[in-house]
């Protein structure tokens, strides 16, 4: 139990622990102390009262009015857009109305021609159909907006069914190469310029080729790594590696319907960014076939 | 309560309380219209902190988008019985323009790309430091009081809270004893404490 002295030596350092001004054992000692300590714990309740209330006081300053969308989007994940104040009925319209209410019953009273009658009710009739206008014109803006929203969405929607098809197709290649009964299998080692990298590829001369491999080494600006099947004793290009940030590199590829029976994959770096005819040398992954 | 407040700065007062604690409701409910509706309210507070005490605008912008982000993700444990909104929102902003200041403090090399300690949980043992309740009046009020301070406790209260830094380091910088500095901004706390109570 925390003795007098000791309760008011830890209560001294209350505002300092608010003010997260501790360090190291004293931290600790107060931390400890407020576990067992109501009044202390209150006492800390006021004194971050006055922790808020000095950060008011520091001012407000309006943020870039671009941070808004920024902020909102990425806290929540979605598109934040700032709400359209809803049309509202003109109220300076309302004016007129009450005066052409009098004047309306004015005449009546005071037995007014009928063409004064009508021209202050055509008056009447030309104003309720002017803010009439006006009301559809904005409802026809919100329309718009409303519409606009739709199309974008839709047009997003448009993209991740796309890419979702794209997905769809590549596994469906996938499955169809590894289920193919002339399915070949390759274990790529990294070379001595490329230690760390590894892969993997299957092929099927009759459904393609399905690759991977990981740990590539990042190349050069204007480099790439291109991707070979040894075939008849000559190398035939396959197409253009792109690895991740984290080095690993797939792809999923018919194979040329020509080609000679398969030996060997290898991997190499070319210029960018089409790649080359025959492979540079040096080989930087490199496997021979085994069948399955 | 003698607060010095009609009875229209009360209720002006207490609706905006309800419309704050209204909008994180509908936060944690899932409404990113309330929550841009409560960065209309309280950005400029959030961001005015953060400017203050960070150098930079960018990192100024960093620390309010941690801020709403922290509150989107923890609406739903907002206590209205235990703190105001906007108490809560400017501790989170204090918390975090200090922590951003105190990890570019550590590594100035890297101040185009670093992180403050980016963990939305709650230190053990403390379970709510940010929940805190204050009023805009009473913070004028504080305000005021700061003004009043004694120059040697008002600069040394700032160097702790605008500028993050421990009792140690102010000894260090301003080469007054540590024990003066302890004293000073104890007794610059409790002044401001017995303005909250009185």
């Amino acid at each position: 139990m925390t003795n007098s002295a000791e309760h008011h030596e830890l209560q001294a350092l209350l505002g300092a622990f608010a003010l997260d001004a501790l360090e190291g054992v004293e931290r600790h000692a107060v931390e400890a102390h407020l576990r067992g300590c109501d009044a202390c714990q209150a006492e800390l309740v006021e004194l971050r009262r006055v922790m808020a209330g000095l950060g008011l006081a520091a001012g407000e300053q309006p943020p870039p009015p671009a941070l808004r969308d920024r902020v909102l989007t990425a806290a929540t994940g979605r598109r934040v857009e700032r709400r359209r104040a809803p049309a509202s009925f003109a109220p300076r319209t309302r004016g007129r109305r009450a005066s052409d209410h009098v004047q309306v019953e004015e005449v009546a009273r005071s037995s007014t021609p009928v063409w004064r009658l009508a021209g202050a009710a055509a008056i009447l009739l030309a104003v309720v159909a002017g803010v009439y206008a006006v009301l559809m014109r904005n409802q026809m803006e919100d329309m718009k907006s409303v519409v606009s929203n739709a199309a974008d969405r839709s047009t997003q929607l448009a993209a991740e069914l796309e890419a979702t098809r794209r997905d769809s197709s590549r596994l469906t290649r996938i499955v169809e190469v590894l289920s193919a009964p002339d399915l070949m299998r390759v274990e790529l080692r990294g070379r001595p310029e490329a230690p760390a990298a590894s892969g993997r590829a299957f092929l099927s001369m009759t459904r393609g080729l399905v690759f991977s491999a990981n740990k590539l080494p990042a190349l050069s600006p204007g480099r790439v790594y291109q991707l070979w099947v040894i075939a008849g004793g000559a190398p035939v290009s396959v197409g253009i590696l792109t690895p991740a940030a984290d080095g690993v590199a797939t792809m999923t590829v018919a194979l040329p319907s020509a080609m000679a029976s398969p030996s060997a994959v290898a991997v190499t770096a070319e210029p960018g960014p089409d790649g080359s005819k025959t492979p540079t040398m040096p080989i930087l992954l490199m496997g021979e076939m085994k069948p399955l | 309560m003698c607060d010095g407040l009609t009875t229209d700065d009360r209720a002006g007062r207490e609706g905006r309380v309800g419309i704050d604690a209204e909008l994180v409701r509908e936060i944690a409910a899932g409404s990113a219209d309330a929550l841009g509706r409560l960065y209309d309210r309280h950005a400029s507070k959030v961001f005015g902190l953060a400017r203050r005490i960070l150098a930079r605008a960018e990192d100024a912008e960093e620390v309010v988008q941690d801020v709403f982000t922290q509150v989107w993700r923890e609406a739903a444990r907002y206590r209205e019985d235990r703190a105001s909104v906007i108490g809560w929102v400017v501790m989170l902003a204090r918390t975090r323009a200090i922590d951003r200041l105190r990890a570019l403090r550590a590594r100035p090399d890297q101040s185009r790309t670093v992180e403050p300690s980016p963990s939305l949980v709650l230190p053990a043992g403390d379970a709510d430091p940010e929940h805190v309740s204050i009023s805009s009046d009473e913070a004028r009020q504080l305000k005021v009081a700061l003004g009043t301070l004694p120059e040697n406790q008002r600069t040394l209260l700032e160097m702790a809270y605008y500028e993050g830094f421990s009792h140690s380091e102010i000894a260090e910088r301003t080469k007054v004893p540590l024990g003066t500095i302890k004293t000073r901004i104890r007794a610059a706390m409790e002044a401001l404490r017995g303005v909250l109570s009185s």
